[in-house]
């Protein structure tokens, strides 16, 4: 099978290393696909010179191929340098080609991190680009190695206690930098200080009631968006980004329109439930463009909802006494009550159509 | 882009095998299975003596050019990219030494806009011509790229120099000239120049020929004159068979005039570009481009895994063809900030239409204010969108 080629298909080679043994000095298993194409320039093999390039001809020049390709490879761990050698050769089919698939094994002296260089079949050709990856465990890492980056270094791994930490932070600051979570959080407390009576909000009475209802509707809101954020993170449900942020908005106009309806007050609970799993996909794709190389999912994935669960904690312990304290006021019922839910959803109905 | 696989590098990784994802490895059973054809890949007896010359005097210029503009030559006859980075490989260490000479650099700048490097291509070329004003070479190539990027006032001073130099390059000086004005909205004052062009028509050098024949073309389609286009793109592709672009575009204006199976003859080419590619899934119909959409999204995934920034243009056009335009927009400006042609302008202004993009189609607008640029199908896709 001689598959039809890209045209304009550049150099390049893809490089796999498993780092899944269990004992430190256990080898390391690595393989190279590299193109026809280029091994060509590097060593003699189309014997017959009729420009077909046949697995005889491939399995006659091994020895030479060998040659080139150790040559080509170097990998260390923990500084010192691994002895190479090719356990087998094979085929695999790669953007529409038949690559030689080398299987190679590399026996380290010492434990510690990997590192791969070496030319990489890169010296004559500026676009050849080595596209690495590699598997440690569950984790995966990968790499773009050219002519100017002729070198991979395996990550460090981050403890789970150095990550959870760092993701708490993580958390905290998304939230508090995220002015539509924040705002999402205002309009929920608003009214927690309210009761409807007859159509109208009035100061709640005592401050055990305020508690229960604001731990009623911040615990629904977090267990709907921990949900869809572990969801998302996993991978387990994939949502575009757009429609994500467009919800989101659309959650801060809807909470700024029911804060005006007192006698819907009992649509706040199912409110923050139900858009409250959509905020969880806006965690998620926030969380997403952070670097999270070398990170266990778990650490994470913890880190980051106890810092977004503390954050909003944070807002509730600094606004909820303030609003508590003015529950009682005629301004607070006919002024900051109405005014500010109809601020912020107008906000969330402005990025609502910024949005879409 | 979703966000929490990117947190895993999952999407990395992904970039990085699955995108050419790996079939399980083989071993035929046949040993004469053929594995490969390396014609075109192999080097030839004239690179074989220059490689040899060039492994024994790595330091020496002439050599050293000599072997990257073989390499030059042979990307562009073959269609093989190859050798433009390994035509960058031998100058890299030259064109940036102290001393080196124009050719040098010349054909390091080629290399250069090969890859979309504009800005770093040009800088190049500005130094040639502040040292050798008279160097045609480089003035047509630095007109080139201005053109590209939608520099048309600096493309016309280059343009107009050339024009007035004579020589072979005067008739390939007019036909750029017409370009730049074209670009700037003087279309009657262009195809005049093109009608009276003194030298291109009748060149011994059919690329000229064909240059001439192209941007005329162009300048028809843009006043909705597709039968003329068609015409002339055709006998442009008569004499240049190789040239991609004059394909992709004479496949557009077909495809224009509703003639979608002689458009899908054009494209259906051994070793089709991504560029042909994504215009034959644009005008396949069911499991046909899906197959042939699949392909070139593999291609564009593979690409932009190993961080090139060749083909944004086609991959506007492929996410555009698969129903999805926000990322098509999103490609669509990362092209723009590279290259401002007509295919450029148009695969814009349908994907900020499709969004529905107000900001999109205004800085469209602006731009083709400010540049003069005219083209009737943009402005019949902002005047629609504008409308809705």
């Amino acid at each position: 099978m001689c598959t039809p080629a890209f045209a304009h298909s550049t150099s390049t080679s893809f490089l796999m290393v498993d780092l899944s043994g269990t004992s430190v000095d256990a080898p390391v298993d690595v393989r190279w696909d590299l193109s026809i194409h280029d091994i060509v320039w590097m060593v003699f093999v189309d014997a017959n010179y009729d420009g077909e390039v046949t697995w005889k001809e491939l399995d006659e020049a091994r020895p030479a191929l060998t040659s080139a390709i150790l040559g080509q490879i170097s990998v260390q761990r923990g500084g010192a340098p691994c002895s190479l050698a090719v356990r087998d050769y094979a085929l695999a089919v790669r953007a529409e080609q038949n690559f030689l698939s080398v299987a190679l094994r590399a026996a380290c002296p010492k434990p510690g991190l990997l590192g791969v260089g070496g030319a990489l079949f890169m010296s004559g050709d500026a676009s050849q680009r080595v596209l690495l990856s590699a598997k440690r465990g569950a984790q995966q890492f990968a790499g773009v190695m050219s002519a100017s980056e002729p070198a991979w270094a395996e990550p460090a791994q981050a403890s789970a206690w150095n990550s959870f930490v760092r993701f708490v932070g993580e958390g905290v600051w998304h939230v508090w930098i995220g002015y539509d979570h924040v705002a999402f959080v205002l309009l929920l407390l608003l009214p927690s200080v309210m009761r409807p009576v007859n159509g109208k909000w009035q100061g709640a009475t005592g401050l055990g009631q305020v508690t229960r209802d604001i731990v009623t509707i911040i615990t629904a809101f977090t267990i709907a968006h921990s949900t869809t954020l572990a969801l998302a993170v996993t991978g387990t449900v994939k949502l575009p980004t757009q429609p994500i942020e467009v919800a989101i908005a659309a959650s801060i106009a809807v909470a700024g329109g029911l804060n005006l309806m007192p006698h819907l007050s009992r649509l706040r609970l199912p409110l923050a439930f139900g858009f409250g799993f959509v905020h969880g996909f806006g965690f998620a794709n926030a969380l997403g463009e952070i670097d999270a190389t070398g990170t266990s999912l778990l650490p994470l994935l913890a880190g980051f909802n106890i810092g977004v669960e503390v954050a909003q904690l944070s807002i509730v312990a600094v606004v909820l006494p303030l609003i508590y304290s003015m529950r009682a006021t005629r301004w607070y019922a006919g002024g900051v009550l109405p005014l500010g839910s109809c601020a912020l959803g107008m906000a969330g109905f402005v990025w609502f159509l910024q949005r879409i | 882009m979703g966000g929490p696989a990117r947190l895993l590098a999952l999407l990395a990784v992904a970039a990085a095998t699955s995108v050419a994802a790996a079939s399980d490895r083989f071993v035929p059973a046949d040993p004469e299975f053929v594995v490969a054809n390396v014609r075109q890949a192999m080097p030839d007896e004239e690179l074989r003596g220059l490689l040899a010359g060039w492994h024994s005097h790595p330091d020496d210029e002439s050599v050293s050019v000599a072997l990257a503009g073989a390499f030059i030559t042979r990307a562009r006859t073959l269609r093989e990219p190859r050798y433009f980075g390994r035509a960058e490989a031998v100058l890299a260490p030259l064109a940036v030494r102290p001393g080196a000479g124009a050719t040098a650099r010349r054909l390091y700048a080629q290399a250069l806009q090969y890859r979309h490097a504009f800005a770093a291509a040009e800088v190049l070329l500005d130094t040639i011509l502040r040292e050798t004003p008279r160097d045609s070479e480089a003035r047509l190539l630095r007109a080139s790229i201005r053109l590209v990027r939608g520099d048309f006032p600096g493309a016309r001073g280059d343009c107009a120099q050339l024009a007035a130099g004579g020589g072979e390059a005067a008739g390939i000086g007019f036909t750029c000239l017409a370009e730049a004005l074209a670009g700037s909205g003087q279309l009657d004052r262009a195809r005049t120049l093109l009608d009276n062009a003194p030298g291109a028509r009748n060149s011994a050098n059919s690329s000229a020929r064909a240059y001439l024949l192209a941007t005329r073309a162009e300048l028809r389609e843009r006043n909705r004159d597709l039968s003329g286009a068609i015409a002339d793109y055709g006998a442009a592709l008569t004499l240049n068979p190789n040239d991609d672009s004059i394909r992709a575009a004479l496949a557009d204006a077909l495809a224009a005039r509703g003639d979608v199976r002689p458009a899908l003859q054009l494209l259906d080419i051994e070793k089709p570009s991504v560029a042909l590619l994504v215009r034959s899934a644009a005008l396949a119909r069911g499991a046909g481009r899906d197959e042939l959409g699949a392909r070139a999204a593999a291609w564009l995934d593979l690409e932009a895994a190993r961080g090139d920034a060749v083909h944004y243009r086609e991959a506007a056009m492929l996410a555009l063809v698969m129903g999805n335009p926000t990322v098509a927009l999103q490609a669509a400006r990362r092209n723009f900030e590279i290259q401002r042609e007509l295919p450029d302008v148009r695969v814009l202004a349908r994907a900020a239409a499709a969004t529905g993009d107000i900001a999109a189609l205004k800085s469209l607008r602006q731009w083709l204010d400010d540049t003069g640029f005219r083209d009737s199908v943009t402005i019949s896709i902002l005047d629609a969108a504008a409308r809705s």
